[in-house]
């Protein structure tokens, strides 16, 4: 993604619309992966936004090292965020889904009662746990790459894999 | 793997082929870059201080050019004169 890097070079230099350039690359990915952690569009909109103007102070400040690229940054960054906001949640009313816009057609429909059936389901897993197993069977990553991403030992994701799944066995049994 | 270990990893890949459309929704762009401006961390002087130098570039090519045009002009104007006093004196 050099041209990603570009523009946060020009974000570094004050040009505003490199960062919206950032934005139109990388929301998409970054709001679905929030999504599917925390199991609300709204919310995780709302988390991904935040995220968005911690980048843009830390890429004015010279802070985005380079040390990984600017997207696998952007979604270290989510990820954190939508840690917090599962810790400090405290459950508001879900909206009428028919009232929330810019969900259209079929696939949009789809998408939304498997988000709430997501969340739901895990809702009684631990944060990190969560976070783990969306990265890791929803996402499609490595354990190293999840490790890198939440700051953590491969050893550490692979416990967080094994009782999440633990933990949704003993959600089903109790249920069924 | 036991039955309901399966069933565990088939509701996982049902949800996740299903959630797999999920984009932000139309606006949310506009939103974030607002919420940026309004945030406080857009630093309005590098902005207008990136906006203003073009046109401060775009000034100073245009005194440049200016000034040449005024020294041409000038000189063309005194050579006019000269030759109109030339003018007069062979008529004396």
């Amino acid at each position: 993604m050099p041209s990603l890097e570009n523009a946060a070079d020009r974000v570094q230099q004050g040009d505003l619309e490199a960062f919206r350039e950032i934005v139109q690359a990388t929301s998409d990915q970054l709001v679905r992966v929030a999504a599917r952690v925390i199991g609300d569009m709204a919310e995780a909109e709302d988390v991904v936004q935040e995220s968005y103007i911690s980048a843009y102070q830390a890429l004015t400040q010279g802070q985005f090292d380079r040390r990984s690229h600017l997207p696998a940054w952007l979604r270290r960054i989510v990820i954190n965020r939508a840690i917090d906001a599962l810790r400090s949640r405290r459950r508001r009313p879900r909206l009428d889904d028919s009232t929330e816009a810019g969900w259209d057609g079929s696939a949009g429909i789809e998408s939304r009662m498997a988000l709430a059936e997501l969340g739901d389901w895990m809702n009684e897993l631990v944060p990190e746990q969560r976070v783990t197993l969306v990265l890791s069977v929803f996402e499609g990553m490595s354990n190293l790459e999840i490790a890198q991403a939440m700051g953590c030992s491969e050893g550490a994701v692979e416990q967080r894999l094994v009782r999440a799944r633990v933990a949704l066995r003993q959600r089903s049994q109790k249920n069924g | 793997m036991d039955d309901e270990s399966r069933l565990i990893e088939e509701r996982l890949e049902r949800l996740k082929l299903a959630t797999e459309g999920i984009q932000s929704r139309s606006g949310f762009e506009q939103r974030v870059m607002m919420a940026v401006l309004q945030s406080g961390a857009f630093d309005w002087r590098s902005g207008l201080w990136r906006v203003g130098r073009y046109g401060l570039i775009v000034s100073l090519v245009a005194v440049a050019l200016a000034t040449v045009f005024a020294v041409q002009g000038a000189s063309r104007a005194d050579e006019m004169q000269a030759m109109s006093y030339g003018t007069v004196d062979l008529e004396w």
